[in-house]
């Protein structure tokens, strides 16, 4: 029944009730912003962090994040906190009867609005680790796995060449030889020998995957 | 700008965007993409496989790529004789290797062999999830290894698909801990069974159960489970409630029941009290009750707004909120009711009618689009103009819901119901929903059963009737009688321009009844009236009508054993006439002496646009009269000849009128026997012809020659753009002479040489 216009209102009328206290959190360039509970509860960090100090009016500081990462996340809460949550049911999350037992985590189901928002944040410019580290931190678990499921969607099906251009990463070939660049991207199944004696792979043979 | 990148990420981001990966993009790509991406690839343990994307060889590398301890789940089909191999290979791995954290497996299509093959193995491992598919019934092979799989300590979850009466053979575990269970179906003795030595099972989803014999007492409830599917049952009312009963803390409970137990199972007030002494804890209800209504069963009788009525109350609407929705579907063989809450998804149909149980309203409307969104914006009804439920079977209980939605419905302007069964009954119900209707104008019920009195209600209708401009009731077994009641109705009707009423039995006293009212009809402009008998007298009386009446002007007579003495009357009728446009006069027996009568009056009557000759026994003396006929006659532009008896001479002198007649542009000869020469003549006239742009020609022993004589006449005509040359036996050479002229002829559009098959002269 989430789909009704009806039910949702009903939730907001719930939340209305647990809003009355806000609470001050602050960047760590100094910004303050004031949310209310349904903005804390998202955050597992917040949450914590308030039940420990009561502060009142202090804001509450947080140096990882800075103003420019910390405002939209506050938006993304904002836009999230009359969602209905799921059931909660104890040890077992996965209880819900409707899911498909074969169905993979999929990465496909990040709603419109999700996916707009984290538009606002690029590689080149390094916003999008931001906003992923941040909500990793604050332990906003919808907001990383929004974060997540679009890395994973930039990276699916991609070379390790692309993936390296994609992020400018540089590659640190320990040897020469079959370790070059090129040698490498011949045999997309080989891993690069590392100095690191633990790291294990296979040797360098034809990549199975590629028939 | 930022100063991080994405080897900063801690190493749970890079497993948690791993979750969301496959297999191959994390072993080839991201390992290789730098040495510490290698080692955080290394370190990954939360592997999903599916191996079924793969081939042997592929899997082989996965599985020597990764480190089983490594792998969470693993999902092996054996659906293809070559994933044999694989099968084996699969569980040597299994035996070898220590899958220490596999917490879930997945085996698809396998069969009792394979499924006891991997069983000792699966019992090694400390799985949560098993889901195991059955590629063959097991009918009496005892599954008691897959018992022992059942009863792991750690084991929640059980999934088994297609495993028909898997219960009976399989020896539930005296006490396990699954806490969600799947299966296909069971019993009710299974299913208390189930629960008996289940204490921690919350989730039970099955397609269905059965109740066996009558329904027992309740003796003891089984409060562990919270969840309960059905997806396909077929239970009573009393059934479920027993099955419910055993069940109170459920909070959620989905049902798709199909059952011919219709009054019972839709009846929301038995739903509200049933939840209310026994589902105290039910938040979320979910169902879809189906039943199908059939001509012989059906002894229920009522419409979707009475359905709808009970799951409009406070309790339903705002203390669950549950929104229920009631359609109709009309389908050839029956029509189906389902009642289902949203959102549900039940499918695709064509056209449904529709009530919803919202607090807005409860009208039954029209819908195409099927949609279970309770969304406000989509104007479902707005589309409908034309509602085509022909051959749809409606049967008199069936009418109820159609009129339902009739009644409010605003954009319907035609509706077609023809050949359904629908009697004096279910026509009642039509009335009645189209007596403040504004914008049905054609109104179609051919090859019903309406009969003398549903034509007579039907007729009362039409008095006070503003809006339908078309009725057609062909084929209804009218009468005599009817006729009568129709006539009445006609004689204060303003509206109707065209009525349809062919094959209805009437006689004689009939169309007197009819031809009164045409006289003061000053609207009807089309007057359909084939497949009755007409005698001398009533032609006459007919013929009467029309030399006063001046808003007729197209008249279908075909089929009523016209002779030549009745023609006559006819023929003298259309030399005065000045209103008629079209008269059909197919399939009747005019021969060449009746048309001569018509090709007389032809040469004086100065309106007759189109006539129809098909089927009339008429020769060449008959095609010569109407070919004298149309030397004169400048009005006449179409004219059906098909399936009559006229051969090259009668063809000779019509394409001889043809050179000189201006207006003739439709000329259809189909299945007569005009043969080569009469095509020449055919032929030569078209060269000098400017207006004839159809010529049927169809099934006339063409063959090649006339062919070919049409094909170069055709370079020099410029207007003809419909040939029809089919069936005439004029062979590859005859196709491409034809072929051939339309690259010259670009005015020829449409030609057809269907059915010429090849022979040899």
């Amino acid at each position: 029944m989430a789909t009704t216009a009806e039910a949702s209102n009903t939730t907001t009328g719930n939340t209305e009730t647990a809003t009355g206290k806000m609470i001050k959190i602050q960047s760590n360039d100094g910004q303050i912003f004031e949310v209310d509970q349904g903005v804390v509860e998202q955050s597992s960090t917040i949450k914590t962090l308030s039940d420990l100090m009561d502060v009142g009016d202090v804001p509450i500081p947080l140096p990882n994040v800075k103003a420019s990462i910390l405002g939209p996340i506050v938006d993304f809460c904002n836009h999230h906190k009359n969602d209905q949550k799921p059931e909660p049911i104890d040890e077992d999350d996965d209880d819900d009867p409707n899911k498909d037992i074969y169905e993979p985590k999929r990465s496909d189901d990040i709603c419109e609005w999700d996916l707009n928002f984290i538009k606002q944040f690029t590689v080149p410019e390094g916003t999008l680790f931001d906003i992923i580290m941040a909500a990793n931190y604050l332990g906003i678990k919808t907001l990383l796995a929004v974060g997540c499921k679009t890395i994973a969607n930039m990276v699916r099906g991609k070379s390790s060449t692309e993936v390296r251009e994609m992020f400018n990463i540089s590659y640190d070939p320990p040897g020469e030889g079959i370790n070059a660049p090129n040698a490498i991207e011949g045999q997309a199944g080989t891993v690069p020998t590392t100095q690191d004696a633990n790291a294990t792979g296979p040797s360098p043979q034809p990549d199975p995957m590629n028939q | 700008m930022s100063s991080i990148c994405l080897l900063d990420f801690p190493v749970e981001i890079f497993h948690r965007t791993f979750d969301y990966l496959d297999t191959p993009t994390i072993i080839r790509s991201l390992r290789c993409v730098c040495r510490q991406l290698n080692k955080i690839v290394n370190i990954y343990n939360r592997y999903e496989i599916d191996l079924t994307l793969f081939t042997k060889v592929q899997c082989e590398f996965i599985l020597q790529s990764i480190r089983c301890e490594n792998i969470i789940s693993l999902i092996f089909s054996a659906d293809f004789k070559e994933q044999s191999d694989k099968a084996d290979f699969l569980l040597t791995i299994l035996n070898i290797q220590q899958f220490s954290c596999l917490r879930s497996l997945t085996l698809l299509h396998i069969n009792k062999n394979e499924l006891d093959r991997f069983l000792p193995c699966i019992i090694n491992f400390s799985l949560i999830s098993l889901s195991i598919q059955l590629s063959d019934f097991f009918q009496t092979a005892s599954l008691s290894s897959l018992s022992t799989a059942i009863s792991q300590r750690k084991l929640r979850k059980l999934h088994i698909f297609n495993g028909h009466n898997l219960i009976q053979i399989l020896p539930w575990p005296v006490d396990c801990k699954l806490n969600h269970l799947t299966i296909t179906s069971c019993t009710d003795q299974e299913y208390r069974s189930i629960l008996e030595h289940s204490p921690l099972l919350r989730t039970f989803v099955m397609e269905y159960c059965l109740v066996i014999d009558t329904i027992p007492s309740v003796k003891s409830t089984y409060l562990q489970l919270t969840s309960l599917v059905m997806n396909y049952s077929s239970l009573s009312f009393g059934q479920l409630n027993y099955l419910l009963s055993l069940t109170p803390s459920l909070v959620h409970l989905k049902i798709i029941n199909h059952t011919c137990y219709f009054s019972s199972l839709f009846d929301g007030n038995r739903w509200e009290e049933l939840i209310q002494s026994k589902l105290r804890l039910l938040k979320n209800f979910q169902f879809c009750f189906r039943h199908t209504i059939r001509k012989l069963n059906s002894t229920f009788c009522t419409n979707l707004h009475s359905i709808i009525k009970q799951y409009r109350t406070p309790f339903w609407l705002d203390i669950k909120r549950w929104f229920v929705i009631a359609d109709c579907i009309m389908r050839s063989s029956s029509c189906e009711i389902i009642l289902y809450t949203i959102p549900i998804t039940i499918g695709d149909f064509n056209i449904l009618i529709r009530c919803k149980a919202f607090p807005i309203n409860d009208l039954c409307y029209f819908t195409k689009n099927f949609s279970n969104e309770n969304n406000h914006d989509i104007q479902e009804d707005k589309t409908l103009i034309e509602l085509n439920l022909e051959n749809s079977n409606k049967i008199s209980k069936d009418m109820i819901y159609l009129a339902c939605a009739l009644k409010h419905n605003t954009t319907i302007v035609t509706l077609n119901l023809n050949n359904n069964n629908i009697e004096r009954e279910g026509l009642q119900y039509l009335i009645d929903a189209l007596e403040n209707n504004m914008t049905i104008t054609t109104l179609s019920m051919d090859g019903n059963q309406i009969g003398a009195q549903g034509v007579q209600h039907l007729a009362e209708s039409l008095q006070n009737n503003t809006t339908i401009r078309t009725l057609s009731i062909r084929g209804n077994q009218i009468g005599d009688e009817g006729a009568r009641h129709l006539s009445y109705g006609l004689q204060n009707n303003r509206t109707l321009t065209t009525l349809r009423i062919s094959r209805n039995q009437f006689g004689d006293e009939g169309l007197r009844h009819l031809t009164n009212a045409l006289q003061h009809s000053t609207t009807l402009t089309i007057f359909n009236y084939e497949d009755n008998y007409i005698s001398n007298d009533g032609i006459q009386h007919l013929c009467d009508v029309f030399r006063k009446n001046t808003s007729l002007h197209t008249l279908e007579l075909g089929s009523n054993q016209i002779d030549v003495s009745k023609v006559q009357h006819l023929a003298n009728m259309l030399e005065d006439n000045m209103t008629l446009t079209t008269l059909s006069l197919r399939d009747n027996d005019l021969s060449s002496n009746g048309t001569e009568y018509l090709a007389n009056a032809l040469q004086k009557n100065t309106t007759l646009r189109i006539l129809n000759l098909r089927l009339n026994h008429i020769d060449d003396n008959g095609a010569e009269y109407l070919a004298n006929a149309m030397m004169t006659n400048t009005t006449l532009t179409t004219l059906y000849l098909w399936n009559n008896q006229i051969r090259s001479t009668g063809a000779r002198c019509l394409a001889d009128a043809l050179q000189k007649n201006t207006t003739i542009t439709t000329l259809d000869l189909g299945r007569n026997q005009i043969g080569t020469a009469g095509t020449k003549y055919l032929a030569d006239m078209l060269r000098i012809n400017s207006t004839l742009t159809t010529l049927s020609l169809w099934d006339n022993e063409i063959k090649v020659k006339g062919a070919e004589y049409l094909a170069t006449a055709l370079r020099t005509n410029k207007t003809l753009t419909t040939l029809d040359m089919g069936f005439n036996q004029i062979g590859d050479n005859g196709e491409q002479y034809l072929l051939d002229t339309l690259h010259t002829h670009k005015t020829l559009i449409t030609l057809n040489l269907d059915n010429n098959p090849l022979i040899f002269t």
